[in-house]
């Protein structure tokens, strides 16, 4: 193929600016996909990406577009993931073009994921062609938009575009723009193969599917690969493209966008970011930039049936073929029974994982409050890495403990400064930036422990700011804490799964919440139940659960056994959903207690 | 010839409803000749040859809102019988009606007094006061030798003291049974609303449970037996009716909303008096919902309903004796009630504890809950 002829690009937008709607509006246009095929945003596969309107999995579609020169191109869209968690993710697949349609929604301007998405565009060198959607809508103001895409990204706002997607406005116009502004792509067919993996999915029939930007040389059937990271070689059964049903093609070569079968087993063989090449003739220098997938997150999943453990396995088993950054292990609690330690790149990742197992495999399950990786140091010099509260050392073990912190960069109303300023520093968060992007909006930079972001931080940053903060944040390493262990004991005897690791002055006030809302949870029964917040051997909260004192029936309902026994019934069912702690019985919401206070 | 342990007669007209009361009833006694002409046409259907019913109960409503005419007209249509009860409402004690009552058959009444406190009366918005009780025992006395009283607790601002009295009062008479009710708040009535709202203040828990224990020493020191949660009675005066019922032996019952079991089978009537009605007029049996049980699941019926008699059940006889030692070995749970004796195990016999009577719904579903 004529490189000449061949443009890669992706889509980059702030969640719902309107980037899958583009998406398919091109697709359309293009006639890669008719309209009656057309479902609605086309690129976004998963069920739950649909309903929530973001996309997950990276995804790329070829399709053919005749320019006013009268020359064909072959495009390749390559779809990005629209969240914070897969940073990572999105980086790769940028590497892979040469060009970005930067969608800014006309109502809403510039966000957090806007400026994030900007730079790391601007990093992998891509041509950036800015195009402000929804100019349809009556409060659009374009205006205002290429005043901040002049001030805020420093583009040249007149080589913006105007477009509604939604209503097919602009569509040729942005077609035009990727031809004449987006290089082609550079490299050499005749140098060794040189391809980098961006996105890959598992197939019953044919394993695992890379999706793959070749940068130097051809690769076709027959071929013996090798992944440069880990060294495995595989030799090529099939390659083809997206368009967006999956096509069979002879090769691809130096430039091409498009997918490989090669009998891979294992999806973490396959890791995003990783180069093939030939193994015979290997290129010298793989892609820049790869890094193994990291779980950030860790949480326990238990299945609220203990019969359920051999099916949760099955479909942690299953999602992994899909999902090279989740991680499981099995875990016991003393509290919660069987279940496994699950690992995830960010919160969002988190309950995509546990949705799909809830909805898909019909699981119910109990998860524990998240808990981000702490390095800890102990006296004797060792190093641990703690994931599991239930795991920390005893105190005087411990030289020194460390936690993950993040750069947020939060974009808001000037008038919701105040609130979201106090909420950050109730997060321990440490004000490292404020900038007006223009006259009314502000741009606040954090730099924050990523454990404060776990529990409702979003749903507070929506609530405080009437819903119109953006947020974006990135990893910024590890810093040392004054952290603790925070226990809760129920009738003197610690439960693991409810343990916390929290700032040490925040512990009473953490503390003093957790042993109220536990009060509210656990009804009252045949004893008192004492429940206590303690640090080490030092209670720091207590309260008590009164002892039952009335539970008899009134009338024996002329004979209706009937009535007694589903009354019965009822708290019988009650009863076999809660876990046995001691003495004590504990509903299963009780788990998740510690994720609601505050 | 069929033996069917008890029948049941649901009357379901009352003047007015009491604002605790959850049974069916209605105000409208228009339907009344319609209603005694469906009941017998249920009787027919449902025992068409002659049946045997050792115990007759006749409840509601307010059965005593009824001429003796449909007592007899019930009481002749079925064989011979011990004990045939009537609840009848203190306004409705008058001798010529008691003495008429009596011919028909009847020979133990259930007086609805509830209080002998003017204050307490009033708090439960009932009609009478506490000289219209004391009249009606004596009355009712004067006809029957078997009466009971249903006596209330846990009514608004209720204390111990006017509870005392209550009991005083009640013992002064040579009644030989007491049915101890708390009052309990049911959704969709009256007092729901009252208490939701706070015009209505009940008792805390904490009370209650005293009030309970206190009535149960004070009865027992007199001499009374503590059969069941709720009934104590003279030694010999336990109503064999409501035994049948915690034995779970067969029973019928007719009339509108009510229930009956028989052989594992239980069926429960339309609780609409015009319904009932009109299925009647078409030869239908009433029954809006029938359940078959299996045999485990008459085990646990049984299991729920002996558990509420004092002397509890003999798990050997119900076939539950393998099941709950099992069950005792492997549950903390169970292990934790018999140790702290809100249950007692004496092996065939298991009952519940002193400590476990007040809280029997607790004690019993955590039973159920280990073995089903």
């Amino acid at each position: 193929m004529n490189q000449e002829l061949i443009r890669n690009f992706c889509i980059i937008a702030h969640i719902d600016h309107g980037k899958s709607t583009l998406a398919d509006r091109l697709l359309e246009y293009t006639g890669a996909v008719s309209k009656r095929e057309l479902k609605e945003q086309m690129l976004d596969t998963l069920e739950l990406e649909r309903e929530r309107g973001i996309t997950i999995k990276l995804n790329a579609v070829r399709m053919k577009y005749t320019a006013d020169d009268g020359k064909t191109y072959t495009m390749h869209l390559i779809d990005t993931p629209g969240h914070v968690d897969f940073t990572y993710e999105v980086s790769r697949s940028l590497s892979a073009c040469e060009g970005a349609l930067l969608v800014i929604d006309a109502t809403q301007g510039i966000e957090a994921q806007t400026i994030a998405n900007f730079f790391l565009a601007l990093d992998a060198g891509l041509e950036i062609i800015p195009v402000i959607n929804k100019i349809d809508l009556p409060s659009a103001n374009v205006e205002w938009v290429k005043e901040q895409i002049a001030d805020v990204l420093g583009l040249d706002p007149e080589e913006a575009i105007l477009a509604s997607a939604k209503e097919g406005i602009g569509i040729k116009e942005i077609l035009d723009a990727i031809v004449k502004r987006v290089p082609p792509p550079s490299g050499s067919p005749d140098k060794p193969l040189k391809a980098l993996i961006f996105d890959s999915f598992y197939d019953n029939y044919k394993g695992v599917i890379p999706f793959i930007r070749v940068y130097d040389g051809v690769i076709k059937p027959g071929m013996r690969i090798k992944l440069m990271s880990n060294n495995k070689e595989f030799e090529v059964v099939e390659v083809g493209t997206q368009s967006p049903n999956m096509v069979k093609l002879d090769s691809l070569g130096a430039g091409e966008v498009g997918w490989i079968a090669a009998n891979i087993k294992n999806i973490e063989d396959t890791q995003v970011g990783d180069t093939i090449t030939n193994a015979e003739n290997p290129t010298e220098e793989p892609c820049p930039g790869f890094r193994p997938a990291k779980p950030m997150v860790f949480a326990g999943l238990y299945p609220v049936d203990s019969d359920q453990y051999e099916a949760l396995k099955e479909a942690l088993e299953k999602l992994k073929l899909n999902d090279a950054a989740l991680f499981f292990e099995p875990e016991t609690s003393a509290a919660l029974g069987f279940g496994f330690r699950c690992g995830f790149l960010g919160l969002l990742h988190m309950e995509v994982i546990k949705e799909r197992l809830e909805r898909e495999f019909g699981l119910e399950l109990i998860a524990t409050a998240p808990s981000v990786v702490y390095k800890v140091y102990l006296n004797d010099g060792t190093v641990l890495d703690v994931q599991n509260p239930a795991e920390m050392p005893p105190r005087e073990k411990i030289e020194k403990i460390e936690e993950p912190y993040i750069t947020a960069s939060i974009i808001t109303p000037a008038d919701y400064v105040g609130p979201i300023m106090q909420l950050c520093q109730d997060r321990r968060g440490i004000q490292t930036g404020f900038t007006y992007l223009d006259q009314s909006r502000v741009e606040l930079r954090y730099d924050m422990p990523l454990s404060e972001i776990l529990f409702d931080f979003f749903d507070k940053l929506k609530s405080v700011s009437r819903g119109y903060a953006s947020f974006d944040y990135e990893f910024a390493g590890y810093r040392p804490s004054e952290l603790v262990k925070l226990d809760i004991l129920i009738n003197g005897k610690p439960v693991d799964a409810l343990s916390v690791i929290v700032h040490k002055d925040k512990a009473y006030q953490r503390g003093r919440q957790l042993v109220d809302k536990l009060k509210e949870i656990i009804p009252r029964q045949l004893f008192e139940v004492a429940i206590q917040a303690a640090i080490g051997n030092k209670i720091i909260a207590r309260s008590n659960v009164k002892a039952l004192r009335k539970d008899v029936l009134a009338k024996c309902y002329g004979g209706d056994v009937t009535r007694k026994k589903k009354l019965l019934e009822k708290q019988k069912e009650g009863k076999k959903r809660m876990k046995m702690l001691g003495k004590v019985e504990v509903p299963q919401e009780a788990f998740l207690a510690v994720l609601k206070v505050e | 010839m069929k033996l069917i342990s008890s029948l049941y007669v649901h009357v379901p007209f009352c003047k007015e409803k009491c604002i605790y009361c959850d049974f069916y009833s209605i105000p409208d006694f228009s339907l009344v000749s319609k209603y005694k002409k469906a009941t017998f046409a249920e009787l027919s259907l449902r025992a068409p040859e002659f049946v045997q019913f050792p115990t007759v109960y006749f409840g509601g409503g307010t059965p005593s809102s009824l001429e003796p005419d449909f007592f007899q007209s019930i009481l002749s249509r079925i064989g011979q019988f011990s004990e045939v009860t009537a609840e009848v409402n203190p306004e409705d004690a008058n001798y010529d009606y008691l003495v008429a009552l009596k011919e028909t058959g009847v020979n133990r009444i259930s007086l609805g007094v509830q209080s002998f406190s003017d204050r307490v009366l009033e708090s439960l918005r009932r009609r009478q006061k506490a000289a219209d009780n004391i009249k009606a025992i004596e009355t009712v006395l004067s006809v029957f030798s078997n009466v009971s009283i249903d006596i209330i607790y846990g009514a608004p601002e209720q204390t111990i003291l006017e509870l005392e009295k209550d009991l005083s009062t009640a013992l002064s008479f040579p009644i030989k049974h007491i049915s101890l009710y708390a009052l309990t708040v049911y959704e969709e009535t009256p007092l729901y609303e009252l208490t939701e709202k706070g015009i209505v203040k009940l008792p805390e828990e904490e009370k209650l449970s005293e009030m309970y224990y206190f009535i149960r020493d004070f009865l027992i020191d007199k001499g009374f037996k503590h059969y069941e949660i709720s009934n104590f009675a003279v030694p010999g005066f336990e109503s064999k009716h409501n035994l049948n019922y915690w034995h779970l032996k067969n029973y019928i019952g007719i009339g509108p909303s009510a229930a009956s079991y028989v052989d594992r089978k239980y069926w429960k009537n339309v609780s609409n008096l015009k319904a009932y009605i009109e299925k009647l007029n078409r030869n239908e049996l009433p029954e809006e919902e029938i359940i078959i049980y299996s045999e485990e699941e008459e085990r646990e019926l049984r299991l729920i309903m002996g558990l509420r008699l004092i002397n509890g059940v003999d798990l050997r006889e119900i076939g539950l004796l393998e099941k709950f030692k099992e069950a005792l070995e492997k549950s903390q749970k169970l292990k934790l009630l018999v140790e702290e004796n809100y249950l007692v195990f004496r092996e065939p016999v298991l009952k519940l504890g002193e400590k476990g009577l007040f809280i029997s719904n607790t004690v019993i579903s955590s039973i159920i809950s280990e073995l089903f």
